[in-house]
C-alpha cells in the first residue's frame, strides 16, 4: 500500500512538474487534447454503441506534499459529441439523452484522491455534474509515467438514470461504460 | 395573429362558398356539445399520455410539470384550446368562428411551441418564418379536412387525418423520441374516434345500400359522423404542427424543405388532389386519397428510411 502511495503520488508529482520546493504548493498539469479521449459505450439487449466527445479539457493540480490535496477538473463540450452512427449521434445530442442545447457542459470536479495497492493506481472521487444534476461518481485510475509524460487512463460504470436521463429504461442499459485517457505534459 | 384571423375570414368568404360551406344542415346544440366532448376526450388522451410518460418520471415541481418542461409539452394547453372549438363545419357563421379561432389559438401554439431561450439563440432566425407555417399548417389542414367531411367524407376524412401524423412521427421518431412517443397517443386517439365514426356508419341502416352520391352520403352518414370527425380535426392539425416543429428545431440533420412541407401540409395535399373528385362517389375518392397518402409518406420514409439508414437504441 505504501509503496503504491509513493508510486502514484510520484507519477502526479510529475505531471505538477516536480516544483517540490515551488510557491504556490499547488501546480497545475497541461492536457494533452489530442492524445486524451473520454469515450462511452452504452448497450442494449442487441447490441452496444460506441462514442465519445471531440472536445474537453481537464486540469490536475497536484500538491507534492499530499497525494489528497489534489484536484481534477474535466469540463467536457457535450456540443462535440459523437458516435459509432451520426443518426443516433443526433439522437443522443436531444433532451432523451445529453441535451447538448441546455446543457453544453459536462463537469467533474474531484473531491478526494487515493492511493490502491495496486502499483500506478489510485481512486479519484469527484463530483460529476450532469444534464444539471450532481452526483458523486468514484473512479478507478491507473496513472503511468513515460518520458515525463503521463497516461492518466481510467474505466468505469455509471448509472445514467441517477442524472434523469431515463430514457428508454428497459431497452436501454441504465449502466455506461466510460472510458477516459488522458494524458499530461510536463 | 392579425393577419392569421383576416385570411381566415377571408377565406372561408371567399373559398367557403365554393366548397360548399352549406351542404349539411346538422342540429346546432347537440353538435356543438357532442363535438366538444369528442374533442376533450381525444385531448384526455393526449394529457395521460403526457402525464404517464413525463410527469410521473421526472423530478419536477407539479408547477413545472402543468407549464411544460420542454416546449413541446407547453403545446398541450393550446392544444386543448382547439379542442374546445365548436366543430360545427356546416353552418356557416360557427364556421367562420371555427377558422378564426384556429388562427387565433395556432398563433399561440406557434408561440410557445417554438423553443425560446440562452440555448436557442443560434436559431432566432427561425422563429419567424416557422411561425408563420405553424400557423398555415393548422388553417391550411383545418380548412381543407373541414371541407372534406363537409363534402361527404366523413369517416375517411380521419383516415387523412391518420396520414397526415404520419411523416410527423416519422421525423420526430428519427430525431427526438419523448415527442414521438406522446404522438402515438394523438395518433391512438383519432383512431380511436375514427372507430367510434365507423361504428356510427354502421348502425345507418341505409349504409349498407349501394353507392351513392355526395348529397345523399350527407344524409347517410348524419351530422353524428361529421362532428366526429370535425371535433378532432383543429387538435390533429395542432399536433402535426408541434411534431413537425419540433422536429425541425431538435435535429442536426439538414432536412430538405420538401419533406418539412410534406410532414406539415399532407392532409391540405390530399384534400386539393380530392377537390376534383368530389362528383364522384367515395369508390373513386378514397382509393385516389388513400394513393395519394401512402405516396407522399412512402416518399418521406425513402427520404429518411432508405436513404439514410437510422439508428437508434
Amino acid at each position: 500500500m505504501r509503496a503504491a502511495i509513493t508510486t502514484l503520488t510520484l507519477a502526479l508529482l510529475m505531471v505538477s512538474q516536480f516544483t517540490l520546493s515551488g510557491t504556490p504548493p499547488l501546480s497545475a498539469a497541461e492536457l494533452d487534447a489530442k492524445a486524451s479521449k473520454i469515450n462511452f459505450v452504452g448497450r442494449k439487449p442487441d447490441g452496444s454503441h460506441e462514442g465519445g466527445f471531440k472536445e474537453f479539457s481537464a486540469e490536475a493540480k497536484l500538491s507534492p506534499e499530499s497525494l489528497a490535496d489534489g484536484t481534477l477538473v474535466i469540463e467536457i463540450d457535450t456540443t462535440s459529441l459523437w458516435s459509432d452512427n451520426p443518426k443516433l449521434t443526433n439522437h443522443l445530442k436531444n433532451p432523451d439523452f445529453f441535451d447538448v442545447r441546455k446543457y453544453p457542459k459536462i463537469k467533474f470536479e474531484s473531491t478526494k484522491m487515493t492511493a490502491t495497492d495496486t502499483p500506478n493506481a489510485g481512486v479519484v472521487t469527484g463530483n460529476l455534474t450532469m444534464l444539471g444534476k450532481t452526483n458523486e461518481v468514484q473512479v478507478p485510475i491507473v496513472c503511468k509515467v513515460e518520458n515525463g509524460i503521463c497516461n492518466l487512463k481510467a474505466e468505469f460504470k455509471i448509472d445514467r438514470t441517477k442524472w434523469g436521463m431515463t430514457y428508454g429504461e428497459g431497452k436501454v442499459d441504465a449502466i455506461v461504460d466510460i472510458n477516459a485517457t488522458l494524458v499530461f505534459k510536463p | 395573429m392579425l393577419v392569421a384571423c383576416v385570411a381566415a375570414l377571408l377565406s372561408q368568404r371567399l373559398i367557403g362558398r365554393r366548397v360548399g360551406i352549406n351542404e349539411t344542415a346538422m342540429p346546432l346544440l347537440t353538435s356543438g356539445i357532442g363535438g366538444i366532448i369528442v374533442g376533450l376526450g381525444w385531448w384526455m388522451g393526449m394529457l395521460i399520455a403526457l402525464a404517464g410518460r413525463q410527469w410521473i418520471t421526472a423530478e419536477i415541481g407539479w408547477a413545472q410539470r402543468l407549464q411544460g418542461v420542454e416546449a413541446w409539452q407547453t403545446a398541450l394547453w393550446p392544444l386543448l384550446l382547439l379542442a374546445a372549438v365548436p366543430s360545427i363545419v356546416g353552418d356557416q357563421s360557427i364556421a367562420a368562428v371555427r377558422m378564426v379561432a384556429a388562427a387565433v389559438f395556432a398563433s399561440l401554439l406557434a408561440y410557445v411551441v417554438l423553443p425560446h431561450g440562452e440555448a436557442w439563440q443560434d436559431s432566432m432566425n427561425l422563429h419567424r418564418p416557422w411561425s408563420a407555417l405553424i400557423v398555415a399548417s393548422v388553417m391550411c389542414n383545418t380548412f381543407s379536412l373541414d371541407g372534406l367531411i363537409r363534402s361527404g367524407a366523413k369517416v375517411w376524412s380521419l383516415l387523412v387525418m391518420i396520414a397526415g401524423i404520419g411523416p410527423a412521427f416519422l421525423l420526430a421518431s428519427l430525431n427526438y423520441a419523448a415527442p414521438a412517443e406522446w404522438i402515438l397517443a394523438g395518433l391512438a386517439a383519432t383512431a380511436g374516434v375514427l372507430l367510434a365514426a365507423s361504428w356510427a356508419a354502421f348502425r345507418e341502416p341505409a349504409q349498407a345500400k349501394g353507392p351513392v352520391q355526395n348529397n345523399e352520403s350527407d344524409q347517410i352518414n348524419g351530422p353524428v359522423i361529421a362532428v366526429l370527425s370535425a371535433a378532432v380535426t383543429l387538435p390533429v392539425a395542432g399536433l402535426i404542427a408541434t411534431t413537425v416543429t419540433t422536429s425541425r428545431f431538435y435535429t442536426w440533420e439538414e432536412y430538405p424543405m420538401w419533406l418539412y412541407a410534406v410532414a406539415l401540409f399532407l392532409p391540405t395535399i390530399v384534400v386539393i388532389i380530392d377537390f376534383p373528385l368530389r362528383q364522384f362517389n367515395n369508390k373513386i375518392r378514397i382509393p385516389v386519397a388513400a394513393l395519394c397518402s401512402v405516396a407522399l409518406i412512402a416518399a418521406c420514409v425513402g427520404k429518411l428510411l432508405l436513404q439514410e439508414p437510422p439508428e437508434t437504441w
